[in-house]
């Protein structure tokens, strides 16, 4: 009669082995692997934070320069609106709209070479500029 | 012995020194477990150390829904499923697949080919298909509950346990019959 197979004279038994000291070595090498970084979440915090104190700082720099050239600005367009004729100053309005949008280059000629370096200086910290 | 409870405070107050205790703790059944899927010694290794830095770059991730063994024993049981499955890319079917499998485990150079039951015992385990053989190899060896292998291979305890059993009795027949 055909004996019938027991997982009792089996057991837990493998066949598998290791190589000698292996999981000595196994946890080193974890260890070593993960050794010089943090876990993802703080290291996203400190990404998130520079990239913040970036654009504050960044901010801090050019608004109040834009805030003035905008001032200007306003004030010659008035000025140059009181003399124009009608069409022209339709003209003229079309042209103001198509250049608000522009980065204004006179704000730039008005920082001094301190700000400037400054400005350069962020600029190398920053992931979207690099 | 460090149990899971403290690991798990010591990983919230201090990351790094928790992990380190959490290796300690997991590292052998998580080789075991891994290297009765994956079955070479060198696979295995890889595996391993994947599953450990992608459990260290989530341990702030982890919620106390489930215990720490669970959650380690379900990334590594991913972890070696994605191996295999890239495997299987490879090879032109999953029978194919246990073919490779069977021949590493009957040429390699970490195997005690003087047990002969041992070796056709995981002969035998490597005859199953995918899901049964996790189940089998999780519920036999490693002694976990139906609900943490249904929380692991994301299934239902009860069919799970069916499972288990047709495992089970295909085994014996294996091992009646070759």
């Amino acid at each position: 009669m055909e004996k019938e197979f027991d997982f009792k004279d089996m057991g837990k038994r493998m066949p598998y082995k290791v190589p000698d000291a292996y999981f000595k070595e196994l946890e080193e090498t974890i260890t070593t692997r993960t050794g010089g970084r943090k876990p993802r979440k703080q290291r996203l915090w400190i990404y998130v934070s520079t990239l913040v104190a970036a654009a504050a700082l960044t901010g801090w720099l050019f608004l109040p320069v834009y805030q003035q050239s905008e001032t200007e600005r306003a004030t010659h367009r008035d000025n140059k609106q009181a003399l124009c004729t009608p069409q022209e100053k339709q003209t003229s309005a079309i042209t103001i709209s198509n250049t608000t949008n522009e980065v204004p280059a006179p704000a730039i000629e008005e920082l001094s070479d301190e700000e400037l370096e400054e400005i350069i200086g962020l600029a190398s910290i920053d992931v979207f500029l690099n | 012995m460090t149990n899971e409870t403290t690991i798990r405070e010591i990983c919230t107050a201090n990351p790094k020194k928790g992990f380190g205790l959490l290796v300690k703790h997991f590292q052998e059944p998580i080789y075991w477990h891994i290297r009765r899927l994956v079955v070479s010694h060198e696979d295995t290794e890889d595996v391993v150390q994947e599953t450990f830095i992608r459990v260290f770059r989530h341990l702030s991730q982890f919620r106390e829904q489930s215990s720490l063994r669970t959650w380690v024993y379900r990334i590594a049981t991913n972890e070696a499923l994605r191996f295999l499955n890239s495997r299987s890319i490879e090879s032109a079917s999953a029978e194919e697949l246990q073919e490779e499998l069977v021949n590493k485990l009957l040429a390699s150079d970490y195997v005690d080919y003087e047990d002969g039951m041992a070796v056709k015992f995981q002969q035998a385990i490597l005859s199953l298909p995918e899901k049964q053989r996790v189940v089998f190899n999780l519920r036999y060896y490693d002694e976990l509950e139906y609900e943490d292998i249904a929380r692991i291979t994301d299934g239902r305890a009860e069919t799970l346990k069916v499972n288990y059993h047709y495992a089970k009795e295909k085994i014996k027949e294996y091992m009646l019959n070759h």
